[in-house]
């Protein structure tokens, strides 16, 4: 078993329901199996996950250990590995989900990476003030030279950081830039939280 | 009421509220669309949200006029600014030249000199915000805009899945509504269904009903015109006779096979056979059925020959009745289509190839004869009802095609299967095959023929051939004058003594008056039937073998005679070889077989 399952399987021990998901990201996770593998090895991933909802609603808040079950079920069906589930996850839910359900809103988040990243920690505030119980993550962004910006990501959640990692990812592919990202603290190898050392070339070509 | 630095837009300009200082930096990332303007109605300060949404455009230096309409409160509309100065606790909206809406204040600075809108843009959605080049970045972490954008987004979001929702439930109740008119369907396509069932069911009663009676009906003149010919047989016929009686009696046999046949085809067809598992002699079965074909054979020359491979069962459990169906209807196809040469009944018991020892595994009955064989494309529907090898209008024989398709039903019936293999102009093997296990019996017990018992009465069993003293007396049963003619004739011809009875009534009365050793007993009659006449019989006579005699053939009545205590059954048409037989396995007698 890979390091990162095993965190995450411990997480999944110690985590418990009190902090629900929005039914947004288990539609995110199904919208990504649907597409990329059909929708037999959906039903496989909800049968083995034994998550009972065949259906998700978006603004409607779930347990958050349907989201770990559906994403472990979905490794163990797919073949892929656990890490590799959560980067596809993160990366198709700024490119696919987020486009879809906010469209403009996605964009109002500022118009390059740079200002997008920026204002990342208000947008999840905004989160949390309008649905107190999703317990949105924090951020923190620290703008150490152009082109590199250092994002420090505070969740009660556990095991969430390679999907972390999947959105940063994304919003470089969004905002057309390529990234790099360096994993500089990782919270399920004991750091008080994640932190991410993200690169990209402010003059591309 | 501050005091501010009116030295520019862009520097660290102070401006003093009570006790605490603002610089115009703080002011700016408080209220980043805020302004400030003269008594003139110029613009004399603004922050960089203002900027931006004007695009470049100068803004300080700007005539206020020039770029907002005070939209309410209206009575402000063409007031001069000191008055728009002291209107505190005012609500404004203002329209830019560019249609957005802001809401704010006006507060006084500086005395009333100047005039400061503390307010910004009033946008509705983040397509609307994009627009106007404007990110939500754009506006203080205390304005609600970007909270009221997400607020609206998330309503959209929810309100969209529920039309989602909604349509979802409308399809469902459609499908639902479909399903129901499906069911409803379903349920009168189903009670039409029953309906035609048991119309269907009616009629199959009806028609076996039908069949029965016209079995009965057809099977008695037939049983008299048979029993005629049989009679003339024995008799010395002019020479112009002769011809004329073949004629009549090759019809008659002939006519008598069709009534057989359709009577099986509709028994088949209801699935109204019901086999009656008894243990049976093979070789006596074999070679009594052989022996009903030797005068056919002898007539066209054909050598008809038996062979009993050694391994045989000496008994095996079977119906023997339709054991014996299955061999006629093999062998009188044999005869009929061969017309030179040889058939041969041969039976053998077909061992295992992978373990010789474990013993046989089936056993087979082939029909082998030098006929003119069967072609592949005939034999693939030979087997089929009314399918015939020949079906062209000028083939050399007769019949309706039923005889090898009821062959292939009953031996289904019985657990086993018929195949068949020929070569044109060769001939043809019928193989019948029955699994050793399910026809397999016990050991049949070497002395099962009992000694009479009772007021020198027959037991009811065979007796053995050196037990069998002389004058036997029959009572005939059977309300039909030409039957009781035909028994009559049959019995003196075989030297029996015999009496009459029209019905059960009389048959009881004469048994329990005279003295008869056999009863050879009609089933359907007026006033008391056979059964209810050998029941009678029953309760005072276990043994006397009573002997159903009936041109009513269908498979139910062999069980109905059995619980009606009767020993055999015996259908019509009755030939004397039949009656001869009969009395020579049951009676002791001296009579003169017919074969004599």
């Amino acid at each position: 078993m890979s390091q990162s399952h095993s965190s995450w399987l411990n997480c999944r021990v110690k985590y418990e329901e009190k902090i629900q998901m929005y039914g947004l990201v288990n539609q995110a996770v199904q919208d990504l199996v649907v597409t990329k593998f059909g929708e037999k090895s959906w039903q496989d991933v909800l049968e083995r996950s034994g998550v009972k909802e065949t259906q998700f609603i978006s603004s409607q808040s779930y347990p958050d250990q349907t989201t770990y079950d559906l994403a472990t079920a979905a490794s163990e069906v797919l073949g892929i590995s656990l890490k590799d589930v959560l980067i596809a996850f993160g990366e198709w839910w700024v490119l696919d989900t987020a486009q879809k359900k906010y469209g403009h809103l996605l964009k109002s988040g500022g118009p390059t990476l740079r200002d997008f990243l920026l204002y990342l920690p208000r947008f999840h505030s905004s989160v949390e003030i309008i649905y107190p119980d999703l317990k949105p993550p924090e951020f923190e962004v620290e703008e150490a030279a152009p082109g590199h910006i250092i994002l420090h990501y505070f969740s009660d959640r556990p095991g969430l950081t390679w999907f972390v990692y999947g959105l940063i990812q994304g919003l470089g592919a969004f905002h057309s830039v390529e990234v790099t990202i360096e994993i500089r603290d990782y919270k399920d190898h004991g750091a008080d939280h994640d932190v991410f050392i993200i690169r990209w070339d402010q003059n591309p070509g | 009421m501050g005091i501010i630095d009116q030295s520019g837009s862009g520097g660290n300009h102070n401006t003093m509220v009570g006790q605490f200082h603002f610089d115009t930096e703080q002011i700016n990332e408080i209220f980043p669309f805020y302004f400030i303007i003269d008594r003139e109605y110029k613009i004399c300060f603004c922050g960089q949200g203002l900027n931006k949404l004007e695009k470049g455009r100068d803004v300080v230096g700007a005539d206020f006029r020039e770029l907002f309409v005070i939209n309410r409160p209206r009575r402000f509309q063409g007031k001069s600014a000191e008055t728009l100065f002291k209107a505190r606790g005012e609500e404004f909206c203002l329209i830019n030249n560019t249609g957005v809406t802001f809401r704010g204040q006006f507060q006084s600075l500086n005395s009333g000199e100047l005039g400061v809108f503390f307010g910004g843009p009033w946008i509705q959605s983040a397509e609307e915000l994009e627009k106007h080049g404007l990110t939500l970045n754009d506006f203080s972490p205390s304005d609600p805009l970007s909270m009221f954008l997400m607020i609206l987004k998330y309503h959209e979001i929810a309100n969209t899945e529920l039309k989602e929702i909604q349509q979802l439930m409308n399809d469902h109740q459609i499908k639902a509504k479909e399903l129901a008119n499906l069911n409803q369907l379903l349920s009168e396509q189903k009670a039409q269904t029953d309906k035609a069932r048991q119309r269907a069911e009616d009629l199959a009663t009806e028609k076996s009903r039908f069949l029965s009676l016209m079995s009965h009906e057809i099977r008695t003149p037939l049983n008299g015109i048979i029993g005629g010919c049989e009679l003339l047989k024995n008799q010395e016929l002019r020479p112009d006779q002769v011809v004329p009686f073949q004629m009549m009696e090759e019809s008659v046999h002939g006519l008598n096979n069709l009534v057989n046949r359709i009577l099986e085809f509709s028994q088949l067809e209801d699935k109204a056979v019901s086999l009656q598992n008894e243990e049976v002699a093979l070789h006596t079965i074999l070679q009594s059925t052989l022996n009903l074909f030797i005068r056919n054979a002898a007539d066209k020359k054909l050598a008809l020959s038996m062979e009993f491979l050694p391994g045989c069962p000496e008994y095996i459990h079977i119906d023997p009745h339709r054991f014996t169906q299955v061999l006629m209807n093999v062998l009188e196809n044999a005869i009929k289509f061969t017309q030179r040469g040889s058939i041969t009944l041969r039976t053998e018991m077909i061992m295992s190839n992978e373990a010789r020892d474990s013993g046989p595994v089936a056993m087979r009955i082939s029909v082998i004869d030098s006929g003119s064989g069967i072609s592949h494309e005939d034999r693939k529907r030979i087997f089929s009802f009314f399918e015939i090898g020949d079906s062209s209008n000028n083939r050399d024989h007769g019949g309706i095609g039923m005889g090898l398709a009821i062959v292939k039903h009953l031996m289904s019936l019985m657990e086993g299967s018929v195949q068949i293999e020929s070569r044109l102009g060769v001939g043809t093997q019928v193989i019948l095959s029955w699994p050793f296990g399910s026809i397999m019996s016990k050991p049949m017990p070497t002395a099962h023929i009992s000694p009479s018992t009772k007021n020198g009465h027959n037991t009811g069993q065979p007796v053995p051939e050196n037990a069998k003293p002389n004058r036997n007396r029959i009572l005939i049963v059977d309300d039909n004058r030409i039957n009781q003619l035909l028994a009559s004739k049959f019995l003196a011809k075989l030297g029996i003594d015999y009496d009459v009875a029209e019905n059960g009534q009389i048959a009881i009365d004469k048994y329990k008056s005279g003295h008869f050793d056999m009863i050879f007993m009609d089933l359907q009659m007026p006033v008391l039937d056979g059964y209810g006449a050998s029941l009678e019989i029953r309760q005072f006579d276990k043994n006397v073998p009573i002997i159903a005699i009936s041109a009513n053939a269908r498979s139910e009545v062999a069980s109905q005679i059995k619980k009606a205590g009767m020993n055999e059954f015996l259908p019509k048409p009755v030939t004397m070889t039949q009656l001869d037989e009969l009395v020579g396995k049951y009676l002791k007698s001296t009579s003169t077989s017919i074969a004599n």
